[in-house]
């Protein structure tokens, strides 16, 4: 292995499944420890497109998946030397799954816009969010048509149980 | 890019002509089309560098090469995507059953309408395997015909909508407008069955 592939992880490990990183999640390598056969890895919220955590991590619990591109290495490089880059060490916690039922519970104007008030009910038609932003699909009642097809920010939701 | 240089691109896009293959791929600088992992990787940290979401999302899609069937490129000043003259692709339609065992036939989402609207065609839940097969059939021909209105894009990716079709033998034809997203290589995927 080496510093920036991108690996998987292999095994659930107790330490990292309470910051919310499960088996399979994929990461980045960012430097080694050296003579502890440890890595600290960026591992990439899957619930959350954008969203990261840096862990130490056993390399006997990684599988290798391979390169990343030169641009994506460079980034990646940019972003580990931003000063608060190691203060994310836990993934944020995912509140809604695919085809629950939500509502919005504010009126912002890029709802508005869109045909979506405070009060209107859709379903999460997305596996994950994207900058903590979900795709709902809300409808009318009744006529099976749809308002809107809409990115919507995690916050500006309720869960309908 | 000034507004001289945004408006001689969008004109030369009005009148540009040569395209035998007919359909354009999209393609965002360090954004691969596979495999899964890479892309999934690189539009994470893309995210974080601050790139548009929309572009990296776009990357590797592919579009009829017309206007109303194309997103509009350049998307924003410094955009770094490119349309990439090519063929028709080998396309593949996925419709994940669950659009319609919980979404479509679920109680939870009864009271919006779409469940009355499939079983006044005689549809039921037990249906399901069916109609997620004849939506693949149907918008995959549909697609790579270019037969498709094309919605908006997000963060998500590109929408389209397409026309699935039934023939019921006491109303006749009956049309529902599906919503789909078009995804890398050539793939797209059932975002709702029933749009309106």
């Amino acid at each position: 292995m080496r510093q920036y592939e991108s690996v998987k992880l292999k095994n659930e490990v107790d330490a990292l499944r309470e910051k919310g990183i499960d088996a399979d999640t994929l990461g980045v390598l960012i430097s080694h420890i050296a003579s502890t056969g440890q890595w600290v890895v960026m591992f990439l919220n899957p619930k959350n497109v954008g969203d990261y955590a840096v862990a130490t991590v056993s390399e006997r619990d990684l599988i290798r998946l391979g390169s990343l591109p030169a641009t994506t290495i460079a980034e990646i490089k940019e972003t580990a030397n931003r000063p608060d880059f190691f203060d994310h060490t836990f993934f944020l916690p995912a509140r809604f799954k695919e085809y629950d039922m939500v509502e919005l519970a504010v009126d912002k104007p890029k709802y508005k816009k869109e045909g979506v008030k405070k009060g209107m009910r859709g379903c999460v038609m997305g596996e994950y969010a994207i900058k903590g932003q979900w795709q709902i699909i809300f409808s009318e009642e009744g006529t099976g048509k749809d308002v809107a097809d809409i990115m919507v920010a995690e916050e500006d939701l309720i869960l309908i149980p | 890019m000034n507004s001289f240089d945004y408006a001689g691109r969008k004109a030369k896009l009005l009148f540009q002509s040569g395209n035998s293959g007919g359909w354009v791929k999209w393609f965002h600088a360090g954004i691969p089309d596979e495999p899964y992992w890479q892309r999934e990787i690189a539009r994470a940290i893309a995210a974080l560098f601050g790139h548009c979401m929309e572009c990296t999302a776009l990357s590797g899609c592919y579009f009829k090469d017309e206007m109303s069937l194309c997103p509009e490129h350049p998307r924003h000043n410094g955009c770094h995507c490119e349309k990439i003259s090519t063929e028709v692709p080998r396309a593949v339609a996925y419709c994940d059953i669950n659009k319609f065992t919980e979404y479509i036939f679920s109680d939870k989402y009864a009271s919006n309408g779409k469940r009355a609207l499939f079983e006044q065609l005689g549809f039921i839940r037990q249906d399901s395997e069916f109609l997620k097969a004849e939506y693949e059939r149907q918008a995959r021909e549909k697609y790579i015909s270019g037969n498709y209105r094309l919605g908006k894009t997000d963060n998500n990716g590109p929408r389209i909508n397409i026309e699935i079709n039934f023939n019921h033998p006491d109303r006749g034809l009956v049309s529902f407008v599906s919503g789909w997203m078009i995804r890398p290589n050539g793939q797209i995927t059932c975002n709702t069955p029933l749009g309106g």
